[in-house]
């Protein structure tokens, strides 16, 4: 019914920190492209991934340790790359089999943050008789509006994206680590609605279906080197205030998705470059399709309630944080680049926005205002 | 609209199952020519082949509502709510390009009027059997493809009987070990329970009979799983 997407992240990133202490390894690396044998023809292809900015997460860094027929200098290409807490010197040896202790680890980390985020409801709630809940999507009716669907499937694309990169980072081909992240993420969204199923919730088909199609889209865009170019954001602390006339005392159930915005992201730094443009100044911005709720979650219904879609043009933080200096060869910078990714940060944006209820435009401006 | 449980009178829908078995059984017949007739394809040299068996769950969801509840109060919109879904399938990759697979799915949706939030009538069973081709757009340990399949969705004599069934989606494979590969599936199922019964109802209980509303309903099951290759 829910995410609590701060549940699955600590778990997963608690456990990952027991990969500091593995050994860094060495040695030939693979390719990675998603249907073709050929790398990218062009190395305006490839501007979105070059190793000095530390972008473009494991699968880049790979390709770029074989794939240039001119060395780059060696100050130029960090020779460490983190997923979190744990680094690995290029180039990546292939792992000898499938589940190395480090691939074991990130797995377990995935799957025990899944169960760490699936007994919240029973630890919180008691545990109830396992029941199914047939919550649809994005009906007016439903409890969240389609918030928490979108919330299930931004997660989960974080949570097989930062498993992708770690089963590459120890060794696994392009193809097991699109597996193996995209059954880990599954798996643990299944856990989840165990969990729910086992509380006042219920299990929810459409939370793990929503898991699993955002799973599939990370390993899909990982897997196809687009990371540096399509990404999945939450955004929180909106700081929406609804009138207290129009809730007239109602109780809200579950997670407030008023102060919550999810978004599908389009970074211009990757963006143009395979359009055969220089970015540029661009490259600091990312076009946005959004979607929110408001005023969904109260009991009795609220009848103002409205569901938006919206169009943004923001400022890409991965991006700045790139010409700052911070790559992915630290554990620092992996773990701040993953979380501006993850996080949309307020105010940061200005776009357009279709409400759902009303059929009426908003904007230019940010929506965080209950109309 | 009341949502009082009524029991179900079955109804006699003989000859749409008839016409599908015999669509399916058609199908199977021409699928088994083609196995035999095929060469054993060569499996890509880190995948073992050519047979394949698969589990799989996720979510089944109804897209259409299928029915119109008639009755002594009116008429009323009657469709499925989501459920989870679970399934086996079973196949053998004909050549590099096209597989086959018969594959069950089972899940267990509401049947419920249509309402704003739906109002549940009953939870039926609904088992739907497909005989699929899977259509390759490449091989080795990552395997994309196409689904054309065709079968049966039923949900028992007593609610609606047997219903052709045709499936369409993508999938991937993609190979963890020469023998395992995680597999996820997206299918948009089209079923027409109406052969040779246009008009009749579906089937009926003690206060009304369920008309199907169109020609087709469709669901879209998505679904995850595991495959052992051997």
């Amino acid at each position: 019914m829910q995410t609590r997407p701060h549940a699955l992240f600590l778990a997963a990133g608690g456990l990952a920190a027991v990969l500091w202490t593995l050994p860094a390894t060495s040695a030939d690396a693979q390719e990675m492209h998603l249907f073709g044998d050929a790398p990218p023809e062009t190395s305006a292809f490839r501007l979105g991934l070059e190793p000095d900015a530390g972008g473009g997460g494991v699968d880049a860094a790979l390709a770029d340790a074989d794939a240039d027929p001119a060395p780059a200098p060696a100050s130029a290409t960090p020779q460490r790359r983190c997923v979190l807490f744990q680094c690995a010197t290029l180039p990546i040896a292939p792992a000898p089999k499938l589940f190395t202790t480090g691939v074991t680890i990130w797995t377990l980390a995935g799957l025990l943050g899944g169960i760490a985020d699936g007994i919240e409801g029973p630890i919180h709630y008691g545990v109830h008789p396992f029941t199914f809940a047939d919550e649809s999507y994005f009906q007016r009716w439903t409890y969240g509006g389609g918030s928490d669907k979108v919330s299930h499937f931004v997660v989960s694309t974080h949570v097989a994206g930062l498993a992708y990169d770690a089963y590459r980072l120890n060794g696994l081909t392009e193809d097991q680590s699109f597996g193996l992240a995209f059954a880990t993420s599954v798996v643990a969204g299944a856990f989840v609605e165990i969990g729910d199923g086992l509380s006042p919730y219920g299990f929810s088909a459409q939370d793990w279906t929503a898991d699993a199609l955002g799973s599939l889209a990370s390993v899909f865009i990982k897997r196809a080197g687009l990371d540096d170019t399509l990404g999945f954001s939450l955004g929180r602390w909106l700081q929406t205030t609804i009138p207290p006339a129009v809730i007239d005392g109602r109780p809200l159930f579950g997670i407030d998705y008023s102060q919550e915005i999810y978004t599908m992201n389009a970074r211009f730094s990757g963006l143009l470059p395979r359009a055969h443009v220089d970015p540029g100044f661009a490259r600091f911005f990312q076009f946005s399709f959004a979607y929110l709720t408001k005023g969904f979650g109260y009991q009795p219904p609220l009848d103002s309630r409205y569901q938006q879609i919206g169009f943004e043009l923001g400022l890409d933080f991965q991006e700045i944080l790139k010409a700052v200096g911070v790559n992915n060869s630290t554990w620092w910078g992996d773990t701040l680049l993953r979380v501006f990714g993850f996080l949309r940060i307020p105010f940061t944006q200005i776009g357009a926005y279709y409400n759902l209820a009303n059929h009426k435009w908003y904007g230019p401006g940010a929506p965080y205002h209950f109309y | 609209m009341t949502t009082t449980r009524r029991e179900p009178q079955p109804r006699n829908r003989g000859a749409s199952s008839r016409i599908a078995a015999r669509l399916g059984a058609a199908l199977g017949l021409a699928v088994l020519a083609a196995i035999a007739n095929a060469q054993t394809p060569t499996p890509a040299p880190d995948v073992a082949g050519p047979w394949q068996a698969s589990a799989f769950g996720g979510g089944w969801n109804s897209i259409t509502a299928p029915y119109n509840y008639v009755n002594a109060a009116g008429s009323a919109q009657v469709g499925f709510g989501n459920a989870p879904a679970f399934g086996v399938s079973f196949g053998r990759d004909a050549t590099p390009l096209v597989g086959f697979e018969l594959s069950w799915m089972q899940t267990n949706p509401a049947q419920q009027y249509t309402t704003s939030p739906p109002t549940p009538i009953r939870t039926v069973v609904m088992n739907i059997f497909t005989l699929d081709s899977l259509w390759y757009f490449r091989r080795g340990t990552f395997q994309p493809y196409g689904v054309f399949g065709l079968g049966g969705a039923s949900t028992g004599s007593s609610f609606g009987g047997t219903n052709l069934t045709i499936a369409v989606g993508i999938g991937v494979k993609a190979f963890l070990s020469p023998h395992i590969a995680v597999r996820a599936d997206i299918r948009w199922d089209n079923m027409y329970g109406n052969i040779g019964h246009t008009g009749d109802p579906a089937f009926c209980d003690s206060a009304g009979c369920y008309f199907y509303r169109t020609t087709f309903y469709s669901s879209l099951p998505v679904t995850a799983g595991l495959t052992y290759a051997f």
